[in-house]
């Protein structure tokens, strides 16, 4: 060994060190800081990867709030796009197919998705209206997904996986933050947030955003009728008393318009509405004995028209309860239960027809986790609850998770459960009164069930560079179809389907230096469906062809200068053969500029490799926009 | 990091090791990083009743954080006193600040917190129970952020006095008195 392989180590060593402290803006010796300054460092980003390194015992992939500013998106699907693993597809100017593992569709229903704890899928049919939903983007915290079965934990509804949509605490959004832009096809948008403290323990926070979309243009060069704006109005408050309690309450309220024409159903072109109004309340408390205990309350309230089609008013209550606490060294036990109300009128104009019209269905469930370290490189987890709702008996659904860190920079993980969909009210009680091409409900639909068993591994391969790697296959039984009929007969609804599903995740993430950041990402899925051996449904098995076999995503965070940012996406969706929708390669890109210390600029494109592309269905189009925003954050007024 | 002399190529290889197991470790450095920095700072704001000698930072099942203190803070000097990193030592009553961090059960935590009750001597861990169990100060995270909780009466049994500058940022927790686990 010479000297010159000394200064080699020397050299490496000292890069590693400066390499952290420069990406965070730090000066090399930490201890020059004062202590609020110390207290003030965001640890989250390098923890999250520590933390992430241990904990990584499923597909779960993190989205900061600072990831989704950067890329531009305005709205929480386009958000979802950043997500390797989704597959986000936008069928036209109001609507949205967003699912994990295949099973999208507009109205995909095996995945949870929660906005600070309130579940926002719609237990009519499972599934979530997408152009109901809004957030304040600028106070996004951050969005988690988890890939793959975790009902354990988050629901029957979430088969394929969860959504966890999570803001700012009111404490990290404080003062007045304003923006507004306008462009092509998101014509003009604007947004207000003022927060302030209460007292010395509590801060709170509110927000008024509106933003209106230009209709797409269909296939044929022909306007679609699809434009849409949205008002969201918001209020957050948190309260942290000193005896160790904390409680927070979260109001929202919108109302949208979506435009509509139909010759046959809504002639006189009436906007369709949506409005609600929701609100939480959650309280958690660490108790003397270092178990956390933690309460939540939500009502959702909705009122939903779509002329000609649908209409419906839902008022949802729902009550949860956890406990967390360790138990001896080795065990990490939480337990839980649950009850949800859902109570809703539907209007049922002559198409869809609800029966009854007014429902009340209720569901509740419990669920225990325990975490044991086996030994210090060696965890198990096992999950079961238990589920039952109006429709359906008491059932188990149970999850094992294993994993291993095989040594410093890699760790093994796999996984087996069993998750349920639970029949809704769409399964049960909805007529399509249309002789040999509609539909009926049935009130003996059984709960769709789904086995998987999943394999990954996380590695740290150099400084600086993550790579997941998740495999999944899962048997699915129960699956949803149709029953064919003759006239004068209609088809009804039944459990006649099962498929199988197995697929390949691989995600990266490089610090490719201290200013350029970037995610590489590529999904396979292989979806096969099959009917059962006593049905003459063939239809159903079209849905396969509704999957795309191949998805991949590059994604960078580039700061060219202390004032430019530069974010961007390039995404690829291989061929939907359902639809004969080839396959499709498209690049987002935000360029930013931090114009003076309280003002910044942002120009931002999507979709800008082709004037329009078809990402769903046989008739509308996506097409290329360009938009300009201004945010100003003076803070403290 | 400091070239060392060296004699041969077991020392070379055996530092070359060292330095590529610690690789993985820059996911975690800058949380260490913090955590050093602040243990440096807390020694600074508090007051033992003796100030005589070495000042003595015990850090008891915690490799990755001694390892970063020490490249953090050698040299360093506290109140005019050496300070003096130690790592899993058998007698804790000869330190300053003892740190309880992950690798230690629980029963150890408790064993140890109360060995040290009563003496002057800082008691500092991120474990649940660490509080309840007697200790003084305990590290959390919120927010992405690094918190810190104080219980004020084992200090009073201590000998040992805390500035104000570090107590207004702490949050001040009960020291439950029932039962410890």
């Amino acid at each position: 060994m010479r000297a010159s392989r000394y200064f080699l180590m020397i050299g490496l060593g000292s890069a590693l060190t400066a390499g952290a402290a420069a990406q965070a803006g730090l000066p090399e010796d930490l201890t020059e800081l004062s202590l609020e300054a110390l207290l003030d460092i965001e640890v989250t980003s390098v923890s999250k990867q520590a933390e992430a390194l241990a904990d990584a015992a499923a597909a779960v992939y993190v989205l900061t709030g600072d990831e989704i500013r950067r890329s531009g998106a305005q709205t929480l699907p386009e958000a979802l796009r950043l997500v390797p693993g989704l597959h986000v597809a936008r069928v036209d100017g109001q609507r949205w197919a967003i699912s994990a593992r295949g099973y999208n569709g507009d109205v995909a229903d095996k995945l949870e998705v929660l906005i600070d704890g309130r579940s926002i899928y719609s237990p009519l049919f499972s599934g979530v209206f997408w152009d109901a939903q809004d957030v304040f983007m600028p106070d996004l915290e951050r969005i988690e997904v988890i890939r793959g079965p975790a009902a354990t934990l988050w629901g029957s509804n979430a088969v394929n996986g969860v959504i966890n949509i999570v803001t700012k605490a009111a404490a990290d959004t404080q003062g007045l933050l304003t923006y507004a832009g306008g462009g092509d096809e998101l014509q003009s948008f604007a947004g207000v947030r003022y927060g302030d403290q209460i007292g010395e323990h509590g801060a709170w926070r509110a927000h008024l955003r509106h933003w209106e979309r230009d209709a797409i243009r269909t296939t044929d060069a022909e306007r679609a009728h699809d434009g849409m704006q949205m008002t969201h109005v918001g209020l957050r408050a948190d309260w942290a008393p000193a005896d160790h309690s904390q409680l927070t309450v979260i109001a929202n309220g919108y109302q949208n318009g979506l435009q509509n024409f139909d010759p046959a159903l809504n002639p006189n072109g009436d906007d369709n509405k949506q409005s609600g109004a929701n609100l939480l309340a959650r309280w958690s408390r660490l108790l003397d004995d270092g178990a956390r205990l933690s309460l939540q309350l939500f009502w959702d309230h909705t009122e939903r028209t779509q002329h000609g089609t649908f209409g419906e008013v839902r008022d949802t209550w729902d009550l949860q309860f956890q406990h967390a606490r360790d138990w001896g060294a080795r065990h990490r036990i939480v337990w839980g239960a649950g009850y949800r109300l859902s109570r809703d009128a539907q209007d049922n104009p002559p198409l869809i027809v609800f029966t009854p019209a007014e429902r009340t269905v209720r569901s509740a469930n419990i669920f225990v986790s325990d975490e044991i370290a086996l030994r210090p490189d060696t965890d198990l987890i096992l999950n079961a609850r238990l589920e039952h709702n109006d429709f359906s008996d008491a059932d188990i659904q149970p999850s094992i998770r294993l994993r291993h860190a095989l040594n410093p920079r890699t760790t093994l993980w796999s996984k087996v459960s069993r998750a349920l969909r639970l029949p809704n009210r769409l399964d049960a009680d909805v007529l399509i009164p249309l002789p040999e091409v509609g539909a009926r409900g049935n009130r003996d639909f059984q709960p769709e069930e789904s086995w998987s068993y999943e394999l990954g591994m996380r590695h740290v391969l150099r400084d600086n560079l993550i790579v997941d790697i998740a495999t999944h296959f899962t048997a699915y039984d129960e699956l949803r179809g149709v029953e064919p009929a003759s006239a004068p007969d209609i088809p009804l609804i039944v459990n006649n389907y099962t498929a199988e599903a197995s697929g390949v995740e691989i995600t990266s993430q490089w610090q490719a230096s201290p200013t350029l950041k970037l995610h590489l990402a590529y999904a396979y899925l292989n979806l096969d469906l099959e009917p059962q051996a006593d049905t003459a449904d063939v239809q159903t098995e079209a849905a396969e062809n509704q999957a795309p076999r191949h998805q991949a995503w590059l994604r960078w965070d580039w700061d060219p200068s202390p004032r430019w940012q530069v974010g961007g996406q390039l995404r690829h969706v291989s061929a939907l053969a359902d639809f004969e929708l080839p396959g499709y390669t498209e690049l987002d890109l935000q360029i930013g500029w931090q114009w003076q210390p309280n003002w910044q600029l942002a120009l931002t494109g999507q979709s800008l490799l082709n004037p329009s592309h078809r990402e769903w269905g046989l008739a509308s189009a996506v097409e290329r926009s360009v938009f300009l925003t201004f945010t100003w954050t003076p803070g403290a007024l | 990091m400091h070239p060392t002399r060296t004699r041969g190529s077991v020392r070379t290889c055996v530092l070359l090791a060292a330095l590529l197991a610690s690789t993985p470790a820059v996911a975690n450095d800058l949380a260490q990083r913090i955590k050093a920095a602040f243990l440096y700072n807390v020694a600074k704001f508090v007051d033992w009743p003796h100030n005589e000698g070495d000042f003595h930072l015990c850090i008891q099942g915690a490799p990755d954080l001694a390892q970063t203190t020490r490249s953090e803070l050698s040299g360093k000097q506290v109140r005019d006193r050496p300070l003096v990193i130690r790592e899993q030592v058998a007698d804790v009553l000869d330190c300053a600040i003892v740190y309880l961090g992950h690798e230690l059960e629980d029963a150890a935590i408790v064993a140890t917190l109360r060995t040290l009750r009563g003496r002057p001597i800082l008691s500092v861990g991120e474990a649940p129970l660490l509080i309840s169990a007697g200790g003084i100060l305990r590290l959390k995270q919120a927010q992405g952020k690094l918190r810190f909780e104080v219980a004020l009466e084992p200090v009073e049994e201590s000998g040992l006095r805390i500035s104000s500058k570090l107590l207004r940022l702490a949050e001040i927790v009960p020291h439950p008195t029932g039962p410890s686990p």
